[in-house]
């Protein structure tokens, strides 16, 4: 996933299921990495047109990826692989260079919908579509993060960050809250808010970190499966906090796609989440159910 | 003495046919070796560094243990440091009501955009 990973249990006793985190995380990587070549996800991005028997863990995501899609009306999907790799992001952030090279337009103008793959739930087959590819992104981390804290909860009080997606099992063991900083993204290291938070998921979309220029066009990794190419919005970042992580990352993501205006009336339409927005200018934008969490 | 020429003849053939295997194959090397070169000059432009992520500490307090996790493109590059302390049961932190707080040290970990 290529990104730091935090996990926290509290616990008056020494935990052997804490160090398991790692292992994890591991696995569920070498199942769901695009940037893996044998990754049952590359695996499955290669056979077109062909039922594809896939692991529990891929297709507990994909379910969950249909589930984010559905929510979001369609705004988070993962078949934005194609638009992604042509925006530049064809490797790990790490290995991607702030310029790249244009590629020839062959990107379809809108994704595909996950709809359009057609699946056997009784034989877990996934059959993807010529010309169409599969990248969880966020919604396989906030996945992770999920599982991960519910399987330590039961040794006691848990949180696990997943490179800023955040799954919070319940009250800290003093039955105090969870104190969380949004970063603040003018200044790398700092915060610019502080969250008191319980049972909940928290996340993180902006395009203030993942970013490059592609044959002299800003380019970032959230992409707009409408228009098949980096969302253009007004905001920088987005916190959202909803009821889990998963739900937390799908809602991020769509807020930031429609941009604050819109992006703040879909939140508020949707009474379990909360959101904070920083624009490009600076603004910072609240949403009513924020303000508990202050 | 006509196997004289003959052999004068194949000799003649035979520097024809490597002249223009020479040739061709300085004529593909240079055809094929073109776009790597273009591709080093893009490389090598003077580009400005990413901009470096802090790593993530884990800022909780040390009463509590914890396990860092690294993760890399690479398994074997996957850290791992847990501590065990003894907890300390402590009163609810009392929530401060107060907008554009810029301290945030007391903070357990950071979201942010990834």
């Amino acid at each position: 996933m290529g990104c730091d990973m935090l996990a926290v249990l509290e616990s008056s006793v020494v935990s052997n299921t804490l160090p398991c985190v790692t292992h994890w995380f591991e696995e569920w990587e070498q199942v769901l990495s695009r940037f893996r070549y044998d990754s049952e996800l590359t695996r499955l991005n290669q056979t077109f047109e062909h039922p594809v028997q896939v692991g529990e863990v891929l297709w507990d995501v994909f379910q969950l990826a249909r589930e984010a899609e559905r929510t979001t009306n369609g705004l988070v999907t993962p078949t934005v692989l194609n638009a992604m790799i042509k925006a530049g992001y064809d490797r790990t952030f790490d290995e991607l260079p702030l310029f790249t090279t244009p590629l020839p337009d062959s990107v379809e103008t809108t994704a595909a919908p996950l709809t359009a793959i057609p699946f056997n739930e009784e034989e877990r087959t996934i059959t993807l579509p010529k010309g169409i590819g599969l990248d969880f992104g966020g919604v396989a981390k906030g996945w992770a993060a999920h599982q991960s804290m519910q399987r330590l909860q039961v040794e006691g009080p848990a949180l696990i960050d997943a490179a800023g997606d955040i799954a919070i099992s319940g009250p800290r063991a003093n039955g105090g809250p969870w104190q969380i900083g949004v970063a603040e993204p003018f200044h790398k290291g700092e915060e610019i808010e502080t969250l008191f938070l319980y049972k909940c998921g928290v996340a993180t979309s902006g395009k203030d970190r993942r970013r490059w220029t592609r044959d002299g066009v800003f380019q970032h990794h959230i992409i707009d499966p409408f228009a098949n190419q980096p969302a253009e919005t007004d905001v920088l970042t987005v916190t959202v906090i909803a009821p889990d992580v998963m739900q937390a990352e799908a809602g991020a993501k769509a807020a930031f796609i429609q941009g604050s205006q819109a992006g703040l009336e879909w939140i508020e339409a949707r009474p379990e989440l909360a959101a904070l927005f920083i624009r490009d200018d600076g603004q910072m934008i609240y949403s009513q159910k924020m303000e508990e969490y202050l | 003495m006509p196997g004289k020429p003959k052999t004068h003849k194949w000799n003649d053939v035979q520097t024809a046919i490597a002249t223009v295997a020479i040739v061709s194959t300085l004529g593909l090397w240079n055809l094929f070796a073109t776009p790597s070169k273009a591709k080093t000059v893009q490389a090598s432009e003077p580009v400005q560094p990413p901009p470096t992520e802090p790593p993530v500490e884990a800022a909780a307090p040390t009463t509590i243990p914890y396990v860092k996790i690294m993760f890399t493109p690479g398994a074997t590059q996957t850290t791992v440091v847990q501590q065990q302390v003894v907890q300390q049961v402590q009163q609810p932190t009392q929530k401060k009501k107060k907008r554009n707080n810029s301290g945030g040290s007391a903070s357990v970990t950071q979201t942010k955009s990834s």
